[in-house]
């Protein structure tokens, strides 16, 4: 039979050919999803991050006594911190920590333009052993000045004037110029930095990887202090062990007038986050088994109604001269187009849903063009798999059917 | 054209063995009409179905146009079930999902023949017919001489040079079944070989062969006489 022909049983048999092709078209949609969101989670993991997760501490607290006087109280700990025998160097942090998830305006604009989109940034305020505690190796430029350092009430409004940036975002935001001297923009206030040094990258911030930026960060010499959230960066020395986290939550809690929250290793904070993020990836495949399960199922029973209900006019094939090879070409054939518009219908809304989740779902796994022909791929062959048992059959029609009805 | 030797062919399950047909010798020579008539039962399906490829047989030796049957498989016995022998069956056997026009063309594309020709042929069958503008019509739409029609055309479309026709009145009133006789008559005449299984003692009178099948073993029933092969 021609495809003409093909084509023209596929549409008298539309509720059968819709029914096939709606199965592929799911199969498609959730295979492709999982497959771009595990593999995006499995490369967003294998990025190294140059970071020194096992000696650098997140410290979470929270101040509940409005009496007590902050400044001060930072300046206790910083010290008090600072005495601990395994600690290094310690910055209060008055925004982000390492490889926290941070939802917000974490923006860096290279213009005052309100129509520029800008770059997601993971922006760390820190006092003045910040660039040591995070162990920045400056590349170009310099180190902050002592006196660049503010360190005021939040609601004075007082800001640094000086920024270093890592180096790819230099590179997202000026290319091939040097970003030395460059006036760049922060949040979406806009406030007005001047590049003073460019260091080299380290994966810091999370904020900015659910946006696929990676090493987009960006360290200021300002700490603001005046919420509830009193939070440290520590760097103790190699090999530190767990103890110290006891150490460092004793310490803050000598201050009386707030809670500690959290006190973890930076390898800590970064399972935790890949934990769940590795969850919603491990649950799609889940989820893509089961589809493709009942997708190969739905075919074989689809196909094998469709197949007994035309088993009359498949004798009549035989009888004319369709060999058993021809028989099997052509129903293979007409599955295969329904397969093919489904993968295409599939594909679209693999898209469109691969969209909304990482817009909205923030989950890791843009679109891979060569993955997405590889998902098609995979479908089309268990299609066409699950199609051949019944038509296998279906070949094998006797010619003499035909004359039964005599 | 046709040649059987002590063909035989039997039906078996767990308890009981079928003997549909014992020791056929049969021979056709090309251009005749035969009728072949029996009760039900007696292996006229069966018949039909071996001599048009439908089915194998069990033991004997079958030759097509002087090839070997025997000796071919389901790729070949396609073939030379599609490039010479045209069915006409009972229940007319059309897809109804095609019309007719496509209904005609599929065991041409069989075949290999261009579009071209495929063409030349339908319109030619379908105008032999009396169908000539019912191309683009559906099975459905037609009556049933209209349809045993239209196969009369899918089968004369592909030139064969035996037709096999299993009960072509059956389903028909008599006004038709007069057409389609006539019909099949004038393909006979224009030298194509025809046989035809019947029921109808009056159809089977107006052949040149009348060979009755009875428990399985065809007869001459001008020289009331077992068929023998003629050598």
């Amino acid at each position: 039979m021609s495809l003409k022909h093909i084509l023209k049983i596929i549409i008298k048999h539309r509720n059968i050919s819709v029914m096939i092709l709606i199965q592929i078209a799911i199969a498609v949609t959730i295979v492709g999803n999982a497959s771009f969101i595990s593999y995006g989670t499995l490369k967003n993991w294998l990025i190294p991050s140059h970071l020194d997760e096992v000696e650098i501490l997140n410290v979470y607290t929270k101040v509940f006594d409005n009496q007590v006087d902050k400044s001060a109280l930072i300046q206790r700990d910083l010290t008090n911190l600072s005495a601990l025998g395994e600690v290094t160097h310690v910055t209060y942090a008055s925004n982000e920590l390492v490889l926290a998830t941070v939802t917000g305006s974490n923006l860096v604009y290279k213009t005052i333009d309100q129509e520029e989109a800008g770059f997601e940034n993971a922006q760390f305020d820190v006092t003045s052993q910040g660039v040591a505690t995070l162990s920045l190796a400056i590349t170009q430029g310099r180190n902050f000045y002592p006196n660049e350092f503010v360190f005021a009430e939040a609601s004075h409004n007082r800001y640094a004037s000086v920024v270093l940036i890592s180096e790819t975002l230099a590179k997202s935001l000026f290319g091939e110029q040097s970003a030395l001297g460059q006036t760049i923009y922060l949040q979406r206030a806009r406030r007005p930095y001047q590049v003073v040094g460019v260091y080299a990258d380290k994966m810091l911030g999370e904020g900015a990887v659910y946006e696929q930026q990676w090493y987009h960060s960006t360290i200021v010499p300002q700490a603001h202090f005046g919420n509830n959230n009193v939070n440290y960066l520590i760097r103790v020395k190699p090999g530190t062990h767990d103890g110290i986290l006891k150490d460092v939550e004793d310490v803050l809690y000598q201050q009386h007038g707030r809670i500690v929250e959290r006190v973890e290793f930076a390898a800590r904070a970064k399972k935790r986050l890949w934990d769940g993020r590795s969850t919603f990836a491990f649950i799609m495949i889940g989820i893509s088994v089961i589809a493709i399960t009942v997708t190969g199922f739905g075919i074989i029973g689809l196909v094998s109604f469709s197949v007994s209900i035309r088993q009359r006019d498949i004798g009549i094939l035989r009888a004319l001269g369709a060999s058993q090879h021809t028989v099997l070409k052509t129903l293979l054939l007409e599955n295969a187009l329904l397969a093919f518009v489904g993968i295409v219908l599939g594909s679209f809304t693999a898209l469109w849903l691969n969209n909304y989740f990482v817009t909205h779902l923030r989950a890791q796994g843009l679109v891979e063009p060569w993955l997405a022909v590889l998902v098609a791929l995979a479908v089309w062959l268990l299609s066409a798999a699950a199609v051949y048992i019944p038509v296998r059959k279906a070949a094998k029609i006797a010619p003499a059917r035909v004359t039964k009805t005599s | 054209m046709l040649r059987m030797k002590n063909i035989s062919k039997i039906y078996r399950t767990e308890l009981v063995e079928t003997h549909a047909l014992s020791d056929v010798n049969f021979m056709v020579e090309e251009g005749e009409f035969i009728a072949v008539t029996g009760p039900s039962g007696s292996g006229k399906t069966t018949f039909l179905n071996i001599t048009g490829l439908l089915e194998n047989f069990e033991q004997g030796t079958y030759e097509l146009d002087g090839e070997d049957v025997s000796t071919l498989d389901d790729k070949q016995l396609s073939r030379l079930r599609n490039e010479k022998i045209g069915f006409i069956f009972q229940g007319f056997n059309l897809i109804g999902d095609l019309n007719l026009y496509d209904n005609i063309e599929v065991p041409l594309i069989f075949r290999g023949l261009s579009a071209k020709a495929r063409k030349q042929r339908i319109e030619e069958s379908l105008e032999l017919v009396g169908l000539g503008g019912r191309a683009s019509h559906f099975p459905a739409q037609l009556s049933g001489g209209q349809q045993q029609r239209v196969a009369i055309a899918r089968a004369l479309a592909g030139k064969p040079r035996f037709l096999l026709a299993d009960e072509p009145t059956g389903n028909l009133d008599t006004l038709m079944a007069r057409q389609v006789m006539e019909l099949l008559e004038e393909i006979n005449r224009q030298g194509t070989t025809l046989l035809m299984v019947t029921h109808d003692h009056e159809l089977a009178q107006r052949a040149h062969r009348n060979i009755q099948i009875l428990d399985g073993q065809l007869r001459d029933i001008n020289k009331n006489e077992l068929v023998e092969l003629i050598s």
